[in-house]
């Protein structure tokens, strides 16, 4: 267990937990509740994070579970059943208090799970939420009529405009001090396994006699909007206008933080230069630690942003609809419509991604959609791919954008193809037929969308950030170890350029290293792609961080020193030619590195996640090595169909 | 369930839009019907078909909720109890 993990076997319990169904503005009072104050907690057995806070009552603190979303107690999926024993079931630490969160604006549906949760006899108090919905479309509820029914305290609230929350903490204390067990209700407490009918029976007519309605206009918009957002037609095309914007977003806000982590970054590192005496201690703090955390720090603001958008979408209750839209072409391929969040947050970071598969509820699904999810073009490929379309076609914008187009396209192909045959083969099997709540749209929290984006960003640089550390500290050593010996004059010409110092190859000290020998080692191997050693150590170094790949040959081709000054690089791969004095990077050989960085895995980080999320190495060695022999294949094939057609 | 009975019951994919039903029968997995009752869709409950097609639209309660066609297939509902 780690360090930031809840203690889950202390004797008197301190935990108190939140349930309720999903589209109830469950993390909106977790929020409301804990504020910024939370932290995931681990329960052995379960790969579920299940977010932990501290809720500060008059007594002092208690620590507030947030359990995912469930429609109902018995209908979890394994790991979300694992999650629900260690915290609901466990002998050793019954949870002091259950808040229940339920919508009033879909009573019934909540009533029947109240009823399941109020069986698990712990003392509950009920937090109804979104009552200025129900009255302002005409349901009236009886709240004195609601308690007396559930045997439970029941207190209104708009978790969204934090109304009610201080009612709520009180409610919350009274019930601790007295530390009872609800009363059963009496219906409820009649049988002792009641099936769904009868609990539905119960809610219908706890319902009936708690509530008024005069011309219930509740959900008529919702229907209204639904005409278009789920036709074929009309719908699909709302959602690629969503993800336009959504893109559009990403790329375009998240430049400018981008750049400022970059500079500050650079500056950072000139600054360790001109303080710490040259040596090895300075270029592992430099070329290892500093490089190495800036690299992660650069996908941040994308992440941050990708994740207030999806939290903004999901609010609003769109993305329950796009799910429905996309459910049945990605079906055609074995993905489940649920797959579709995971694969667009794919396209900013691989490893939000396989986080978000989380939601898909069928393991064969979600194993399908993890083991894809690498192939979508994520930001750290940008850097690549804006090198080889630089070298391709400097002068022509139109050429470099249909490049990219390519570049993007080809990994959505080969993430569908790929699910197809792993559903063909090795994930057979029937898939979960699609069941979704269409929830009522509403407008969305931007407070729950700032919380859900610096959750995701912290979790992306813990996660992340620990392992490229270590990662670059390790490539660090691989690429300056056996030093070279000490340089003599004629091999250094002291050209300043640019402020950058050009070594002449190929006595750049890198060739004596650890990486150089591997490079030269994987020489014979993918020489068909095009490649030759140097690139080969660009492939060995940038194996735990693909990005890398653009300081590597920086480094290889002798174009050295702080700052990303691209074009000395670019001038020198064109010059760069192979033992018979012709080019290096040729047409062919300039594409199939781009297949090969398109497709290959080329990413320690994700394959932590993925062994985490699948909860086995297994799995990502399997990821590994399929990416690898399809990058390989698909470049070998890249570089000698152009070759034979006399683009070599 | 007597003959009778089962002889009134429909499948939820022949219902128009706008009509609704009480749930008579559904036949499919144990889980899957844990699953759709904690959506509202269940034994004895009524749904209304909000739009055919893939998925279906159907409305309970307050909410609605899409489902694949080859489960509103094997959902019967009961129309004249209506």
């Amino acid at each position: 267990m780690s360090t930031s993990s809840t203690n889950v076997s202390s004797e008197h319990s301190n935990r108190v937990v939140l349930v309720g169904n999903p589209n109830v503005g469950k993390t909106t009072l977790f929020n409301c509740l804990t504020g910024l104050r939370m932290k995931t907690a681990n329960f052995p057995g379960t790969t579920l994070d299940i977010l932990s806070g501290k809720l500060s009552l008059p007594s002092g603190e208690r620590d507030l579970l947030d359990l995912p979303g469930l429609y109902a107690l018995d209908s979890a999926n394994a790991e979300e059943r694992v999650a629900l024993d260690a915290i609901l079931n466990n002998d050793s630490e019954k949870p002091a208090l259950i808040i229940l969160i339920l919508d009033a604006t879909n009573l019934v549906r909540n009533l029947f799970f109240s009823a399941q949760v109020l069986r698990l006899g712990i003392p509950t108090v009920i937090a109804l939420n979104m009552v200025d919905l129900a009255k302002n479309s005409g349901v009236h509820i009886n709240y004195e009529s609601l308690e007396s029914h559930l045997s439970a305290p029941v207190i209104p609230l708009v978790a969204r405009k934090n109304t009610g929350i201080e009612q709520l903490i009180d409610r919350c204390e009274t019930v601790l001090s007295e530390n009872t067990a609800p009363a059963l209700p009496k219906l409820l407490a009649s049988t002792e396994n009641p099936d769904n009918n009868m609990l539905y029976k119960w809610a219908e007519s706890v319902y009936e006699s708690s509530v008024e309605h005069e011309n219930a206009t509740l959900g008529r918009n919702t229907e209204m909007a639904d005409k278009f957002f789920t036709h074929p037609i009309g719908g699909l095309l709302a959602f690629i206008s969503v993800l336009f914007v959504v893109f559009y977003l990403i790329f375009s806000f998240a430049g400018i933080p981008m750049d400022f982590i970059d500079r500050t970054m650079g500056s950072f590192g000139e600054w360790v230069v001109s303080k710490l005496p040259e040596g090895l201690f300075r270029q592992l703090i430099v070329d290892g630690v500093i490089a190495g955390v800036g690299g992660v720090l650069i996908f941040l603001p994308q992440i941050c942003i990708l994740f207030f958008c999806l939290s903004l979408l999901e609010d609003t209750g769109y993305l329950a609809r796009a799910a429905c839209v996309i459910d049945k072409h990605l079906r055609r391929v074995g993905l489940p419509g649920k797959a579709f969040v995971p694969m667009l947050a794919a396209h900013a970071c691989a490893i939000p991604g396989i986080m978000a598969a989380r939601t898909i509820e069928d393991r064969q699904d979600r194993l399908t959609t993890i083991m894809v999810l690498p192939l979508l073009t994520c930001s750290a490929r940008l850097p690549v791919y804006a090198m080889i379309t630089a070298l391709l076609f400097p002068a022509s914008a139109a050429k470099g954008a249909a490049l990219f187009t390519g570049a993007y396209l080809l990994g959505i192909i080969a993430a569908m193809s790929m699910a197809f045959l792993f559903r063909k083969t090795l994930l057979k099997g029937d898939m979960q037929p699609m069941m979704l709540e269409l929830p009522n749209y509403k407008v969305p929290s931007f407070k729950t969308a700032f919380l859900t984006a610096y959750e995701r960003g912290k979790i992306f640089v813990r996660k992340a950030g620990t392992v490229i550390l270590a990662i670059s500290i390790v490539l660090w050593a691989l690429m300056t170890f056996p030093q070279a010996p000490a340089p003599s004059e004629e091999f250094i010409q002291d050209i300043p350029l640019n402020g950058t110092q050009v070594v002449q190859e190929p006595q750049s000290k890198l060739s004596y290293s650890f990486a150089a020998k591997m490079g030269k080692g994987l020489e014979p191997i993918i020489e068909p792609l095009g490649f030759d050693w140097r690139i080969g150590v660009g492939i060995v170094a940038s194996f735990a961080a693909r990005e890398v790949v653009v300081s590597a040959l920086s480094v290889i081709f002798g174009v050295e020193g702080y700052g990303d000054d691209t074009s000395v690089l670019l001038d020198r791969l064109k010059e760069a030619k192979r033992p018979d004095g012709s080019p290096l990077f040729t047409f062919a050989s300039s594409c199939s590195l781009l297949v090969f960085y398109i497709l290959a895995m080329q990413c320690l980080p994700t394959q932590a996640v993925t062994k985490r999320e699948t909860g086995s190495w297994k799995w990502a060695i399997f990821q590994l090595g399929y990416m690898t022999v399809l990058a390989y294949t698909a470049s070998l094939v890249t570089y000698q169909a152009l070759v034979a057609l006399g683009m070599g | 369930m007597n003959a009778l009975e089962i002889d009134s019951a429909i499948s939820l994919r022949d219902i128009e839009p706008g009509v609704s039903g009480r749930i008579k029968t559904m036949n499919m997995p144990e889980e899957t019907v844990a699953r759709l009752a904690g959506l509202g869709i269940c034994e004895g409950l009524n749904v209304k078909i909000v739009k055919h097609g893939e998925p279906c639209i159907v409305r309970t309660y307050g909410s609605r909720v899409g489902i694949a066609s080859s489960l509103v297939n094997q959902i019967h509902v009961d129309v004249a109890t209506i």
